[in-house]
């Protein structure tokens, strides 16, 4: 092997292991395996924080706009806007459960029961109750189903949290008896006076869950 | 969680960080990047069923990023002139020295062209082995060597010109 091609060679990978080198070629070896550390460090460049859970979670990169161009945009941007919103618009029950499910993470961050007469009372006002011996509820808050005021629960099973939607059954909303995103799937059980939907990270949390809740879940007719 | 959660909840800890670093030296742009990580694991996600062998998720991984990057190039010609450079540097490093180093270095990275700079990257990000990378970017094995052997000539000669300015500038 001459010269030129032991450099060529040493240039495309530093790394390998060549048997009677030169004390000149051994040096330019090592001065380009030190070249590598360092290129190898520059390429390390920082990655957003909330990168990976924005994948797990399936949302979009948060978008900066400048100042100037905001303002001058201000108009076009609010009607662009109530655009994106319309052609963003979940039309069926699943999608718009796991888009709050998305948008409420901190609804899975409490860790305290509600006490139940608490919970009934919210309940109660879609027609609803529920009994003694059934799952802890950690959170509960209305939530707007597309213009359906609904309640937005978590309850914790011991294998898993289950988020539940009760939603009036004058939702408008096209039916989805199951539906799944990367990280959630769902299902949903409809009763006379609302449409019960049901999400969790684990599928086979939601059936056993489901059957407890009816169980226990009751609305005046 | 299902298995095929499981396993893209994997896929996505284990190679985003690397997916968004190459995403980023492929078109220099870092909001560009994120969107690439994105849609990469998009369609990943769809096509889970297709990646039968965990070992070649990686690569598996890195071949869908590019054809989504030539895509974007499909629909529209993308001007990346306007690099970012801000703040391009890992905040790991604290030496201010060192720190400059890299910096300066990130810079004549930007300044190789695509056909040589992707194959370094390839090189030094994933440790991949010339053959592997001529098979990912579907070149032979020789044009490979010559694009890494010229990758690296050039950035030496980047190094001694800046190095001699440097001097001459005291």
């Amino acid at each position: 092997m001459d010269e030129l091609e032991i450099r060529r060679r040493l240039l495309a990978d530093p790394q390998q292991v060549m048997s009677d080198l030169s004390s000149q070629d051994l040096q330019l070896q090592a001065e380009l395996q030190e070249l590598d550390k360092a290129l190898t460090k520059a390429l390390q460049v920082s990655v957003p924080a909330d990168l990976q859970n924005r994948l797990l979670f399936n949302q979009p990169r948060r978008r900066y706009w400048p100042w100037a161009l905001a303002a001058s945009l201000a108009l076009v941007s609010v009607l662009s806007f109530q655009q994106y919103e319309f052609s963003q618009r979940a039309d069926n029950l699943g999608l718009q459960a796991l888009h709050h499910v998305r948008h409420e993470l901190e609804s899975f961050q409490s860790t305290t029961e509600i006490p139940l007469d608490e919970v009934n009372q919210l309940l109660a006002e879609l027609g609803g109750n529920l009994t003694t011996g059934g799952y802890p509820v950690r959170y509960a808050r209305f939530c707007d189903f597309e213009g359906t005021r609904s309640l937005h629960l978590v309850f914790a099973k011991d294998d898993g949290l289950v988020t539940v939607f009760v939603v009036p059954s004058n939702h408008g909303l096209k039916r989805s008896p199951e539906f799944s995103d990367p990280q959630f799937f769902g299902k949903s059980q409809q009763l006379a006076q609302a449409e019960i939907v049901m999400v969790a990270t684990q599928q086979q949390l939601l059936d056993p869950f489901a059957k407890t809740l009816m169980e226990k879940m009751q609305f005046h007719s | 969680m299902s298995q095929n959660q499981q396993r893209y909840a994997a896929l996505i800890k284990l190679y985003h960080a690397d997916l968004y670093r190459y995403a980023y030296w492929l078109c220099r742009h870092k909001s560009t990047a994120e969107d690439l990580v994105q849609e990469t694991y998009l369609r990943a996600w769809k096509n889970l069923d297709s990646l039968l062998d965990a070992d070649a998720a990686k690569a598996w991984l890195i071949t869908i990023l590019r054809r989504e990057n030539a895509r974007r190039f499909e629909r529209k010609q993308f001007d990346y002139s306007d690099v970012e450079q801000d703040e391009l540097v890992d905040h790991a490093d604290n030496d201010p020295e060192q720190h400059a180093a890299t910096e300066q270095l990130q810079k004549l990275m930007n300044q190789l062209t695509i056909e040589y700079r992707e194959p370094l990257v390839l090189q030094l990000l994933f440790g991949m082995t010339g053959d592997e990378i001529a098979d990912m970017l579907e070149l032979n094995l020789n044009t490979v060597n010559t694009r890494l052997f010229r990758a690296r000539q050039q950035l030496r000669e980047l190094i001694n010109q800046q190095q001699s300015r440097g001097v001459s500038h005291g």
